[in-house]
């Protein structure tokens, strides 16, 4: 499950890729996707959603959210910005 | 003429005869003439010739005391081409107590109203006329002897002229100074002047019987006339009579009514008073209210703030004058005269003109330090150009507004009134005043009078006047159901409240306050023990942790309980007061039983002293408010478990000296000590709620005494969640925070949409709060949407947003 691989520091506004991930590549979709239904949670509504998407393809991180390299290299089909 | 006016004011010479009249000392005093062409009263007035002089008479008296009289006298200048400047002196009121004496400048070319002099001020035609000029024995002699005249002790009243011209006639023996009847007040103050009572439904009394009666010759009070349209008052007026059996219909609309800029005091002086008996109807009616609409009411004023020309200087008159620098305080002298001339008080405002930056162009507040000398001190900005500068006073002429209760027979409705420059108001529970608006004024005592839809702008807080609020309310029943749906704007400390209790605010509305409520009440001090503290018990982790003392309740509502408490070290951390059951032998073995019953707020140790002080802690919420019952034993604790070893929360206490006694708290247990007592104190009956409604947004408070205000305003926040059909969105997660304050657990509404696609709460409104508004629905295995977030603003109204949801198609 992504939620197991992809991990989110809401304090740090930083998602990354866990160090005991299991390897598996996401597309950016699907990324998105999580993103957005672990935010709509009761605990998560007071931060910042973290992405947004312009097409299925294009997405875009805001409000200060931040993916690092090497957890990028787990994403595809995608363009993430 | 319907009504019956009746004059408070006592003759003193009414001017049929020459008589005594003597020139006053140290004056000279012309020959006097009897003349009758120009009386104002009577059949004959007094005259002489003055030109190229000053004359002064007086009439000798039996002594009176005239200490804050007023006095009218009536005075003509017939050759005002031969009239000099008010501040010369051109018409003067005398009086002597039979040593010295003392002028008041009363009339002169700034002030006299026919005035018809040339260009030059010579060889003109003028005629004068009559003008009453009243002044008040509280305002400074403009001259004097040496010494002041005794006020206590006046033997001798009089009038004076002066001018700086000859007769262009060349003979300068014309009579062309003319004055008539003399009278006082008899010091009555807003019960002197004139009268009115009588009156019919049908035919009622109205302002134009005062005029009526002022305009006969055999009376010229010179209180009541009528100008362009208006009345003018020169003193105060009473509607209504004391006396039993008299009735009163006074019933006006759509009038002007002004009090006159004479040398009367700030207050006290000109006024209003609505009076009745206890055997007669008294019925003032200003104004109509039809079918619950306020209309065609009366407006009153009065001069308020009259700027006057005081000094004009040449530089200097600013601190650091010439140089950059900004002192505090400096020092103002005028060029010639007396400061209080014209009616300057000490503390009034002083204004300057002529700067050549606008900045300097402020209004400043002044103390005299001298009759000839004043200091400004407030910090001034520099002004370096050596413009001539104008130093401007200003005097504060106020009305008053007093009802008198008189078994609730008199019945005074004030429809769509403006009262513009009062003073103080005192109304009664009689009083009806709808849709009336009241401006620059302070100070009104309500006492039960129904208000309704009313405006009240501008408390007028500077000296002399001095107000501070818009209403004094003093129970409970002055408020409820009695002042409704009105606005409180500029009003300093708009209402002060000096009993306790619960106030219901209907449409009470506040803007630019310095604090909406002031709560005044002093809690009454029911139980305590004064003590020498000769006993310490000290508080901190692992130790004591807290020390009780049994007392027994009265029908009261808690309000704050002290102990006297210092620190040892540096502790940190919050004690509370908790007051609980009692347990035990009340006096010997008493101890807490059970939870808390209230709480109260958190104490700062770490900001006490190392010395004992006595420490008042209040229990400032409803919710801690708990109400003693009458009889019943309780016991009150400070407790505190911070600290730390030196480090402590110390708490005095006595042996012996109260009934009840001390225990103190390890860990869990409680153990008593019969001999000891706390010094201690519990407080009742100073809590104030105000519950808002309606509208009503009060959201400041102060509490100057040693009570609580606690204000309560419910309003609803609505989150409507929407579809693009228009459909409600079911179980959307709504989330509403302050935006100043958005982080977990700081929701003031979370939870999901109903089916109607609505999300509520209530939120206690105390000012306008920015908010942010998160809805989010896009959770896998249901329709999804993008995120919304919005901002908003709670008002006194609440708030009401609706999100208009986009389906999130990308999301899978």
């Amino acid at each position: 499950m992504i939620a197991d691989d992809f991990k989110i520091d809401f304090i740090n506004k930083r998602i990354y890729y866990g160090e005991n991930g299991s390897g598996k590549i996401y597309t950016v979709n699907e990324l998105y996707s999580y993103l957005q239904d672990t935010f709509d949670e009761p605990e998560n509504m007071s931060y910042q959603i973290p992405i947004r998407a312009t097409s299925q393809t294009i997405y875009l991180l805001i409000n200060g959210w931040s993916i690092d390299t090497a957890s990028r290299k787990f994403l595809k089909d995608g363009i993430l910005t | 003429m319907a009504g019956t006016v009746t004059s408070n004011l006592i003759d003193v010479n009414t001017c049929e005869v020459i008589g005594s009249w003597v020139a006053g000392i140290g004056a000279t005093g012309t020959t006097l003439q009897d003349t009758f062409g120009l009386k104002k009263q009577g059949s004959f007035c007094l005259a002489m010739s003055v030109f190229l002089a000053t004359s002064e008479v007086v009439i000798p008296i039996t002594s009176i005391d005239l200490t804050g009289a007023t006095i009218y006298v009536w005075l003509n200048f017939v050759t005002t081409y031969a009239m000099g400047t008010l501040t010369s002196g051109a018409m003067r009121v005398r009086i002597q107590d039979g040593t010295n004496w003392g002028d008041w400048f009363v009339g002169g070319t700034d002030n006299y109203g026919n005035l018809e002099a040339t260009a030059t001020g010579t060889g003109g035609t003028g005629v004068g006329g009559w003008v009453c000029y009243a002044i008040n024995t509280a305002r400074a002699f403009s001259l004097k002897s040496a010494s002041a005249p005794a006020l206590t002790t006046i033997t001798s009243i009089g009038v004076g002229f002066s001018s700086p011209s000859a007769d262009p006639t060349g003979g300068n023996a014309t009579n062309n100074v003319f004055w008539d009847v003399i009278r006082h007040d008899n010091k009555l103050g807003l019960n002197g002047g004139l009268a009115i009572s009588a009156g019919t439904v049908a035919s009622p009394a109205t302002f134009q019987d005062f005029v009526d009666a002022d305009n006969l010759a055999a009376n010229a009070y010179g209180v009541a006339r009528k100008s362009v349209g208006a009345y003018v008052l020169k003193g105060p007026i009473t509607i209504g009579s004391a006396t039993a059996g008299t009735a009163t219909e006074f019933n006006d609309k759509s009038q002007t009514v002004t009090f006159d800029d004479a040398l009367v005091a700030t207050s006290g002086i000109y006024g209003i008073t609505i009076k009745g008996n206890t055997t007669a109807a008294t019925n003032v009616t200003w104004g109509n209210f039809v079918s619950s609409v306020a209309s065609k009411g009366i407006s009153i004023s009065s001069p308020g703030n009259v700027l006057e020309k005081l000094a004009t200087a040449t530089g200097g008159i600013q601190p650091g004058y010439g140089s950059l620098a900004v002192a505090t305080t400096t020092t103002i002298t005028r060029t010639v005269g007396d400061w209080q001339v014209d009616g300057y008080v000490v503390g009034a405002r002083i204004t300057t003109s002529g700067f050549t930056t606008p900045a300097n162009n402020g209004t400043f507040h002044i103390t005299a330090t001298s009759a000839l000398t004043l200091t400004v001190s407030e910090t001034l900005t520099v002004e370096t150009s050596a413009t001539t500068r104008t130093v401007t006073g200003v005097r504060d002429i106020r009305w008053d507004l007093v009802c008198t209760s008189a078994a609730g027979v008199v019945t005074p409705k004030f429809s769509a009134c403006t009262f513009k420059d009062m003073g103080r108001g005192t109304l009664i529970s009689t009083v009806e005043m709808r849709s009336c608006t009241v401006t620059n004024f302070g100070d009104i005592t309500p006492a039960g009078a129904l208000i309704d839809k009313c405006t009240f702008l501008d408390v007028n807080t500077f000296a002399p006047f001095s107000g501070i609020w818009a209403l004094i309310i003093n129970a409970t029943t002055d408020v409820n159901s009695k002042i409704t749906n009105s606005s409180f704007t500029n009003c300093n400390k708009a209402i002060k409240i000096t009993a306790a209790g619960t106030y219901t605010f209907n449409n009470l509305t506040f803007s630019g306050n310095t604090f909406d409520i002031e709560n005044s009440i002093v809690a009454t001090q029911y139980d305590f023990l004064a003590g020498a503290n000769a006993v310490t018990t000290s508080l901190r982790s692992g130790s004591f942790v807290g020390v009780s003392q049994s007392f027994t309740g009265t029908g009261a509502t808690l309000t704050s309980a002290s102990f006297a408490l210092k620190k040892t070290g540096a502790p940190t951390g919050n004690a509370v007061v908790k007051l609980y059951a009692h347990s035990g032998t009340f006096g010997t073995s008493s101890i807490p039983t059970g939870a808390a019953l209230a709480t109260s707020d958190n104490i700062n140790v770490a900001n006490l002293t190392t010395s004992y002080v006595t420490t008042n802690i209040q229990f400032s919420t409803v919710a801690q408010q708990y109400v003693l019952v009458n009889a019943t034993n309780y016991v009150i604790t400070v407790e505190y478990s911070g600290g730390s070893v030196g480090n402590t929360l110390d708490v005095g206490s006595n042996v012996g000296g109260h009934a009840g006694n001390y225990a103190d708290l390890t860990g869990s247990t409680w153990t008593a000590i019969a001999a000891n007592d706390a010094t201690f104190a519990v407080y009742v009956n100073a809590n104030v709620i105000i519950n808002a409604t309606s509208g009503a947004n009060p959201g400041t408070f102060t509490n100057t005494g040693n009570g609580s205000t606690t204000i309560i305003n419910s309003v609803t926040i609505t989150i409507t969640v929407l579809a693009s059909s228009g459909a409600g969105i079911l179980n959307a997660r709504v989330a509403v925070y302050k935006t100043s304050a958005i982080a977990p657990g700081s929701e003031l509404l979370l939870t999901n949409t109903n089916a109607s696609g609505v999300a509520t709460t209530t939120f206690n409104y105390l000012v306008d709060t920015a908010v942010t508004i998160r809805v989010r629905f896009d959770s896998a295995g249901s329709t999804r949407y993008f995120p919304y977030e919005s901002t908003g603003i709670i008002t006194s109204s609440g708030l009401s947003v609706i999100a208009n949801m986009v389906l999130d198609t990308i999301a899978s």
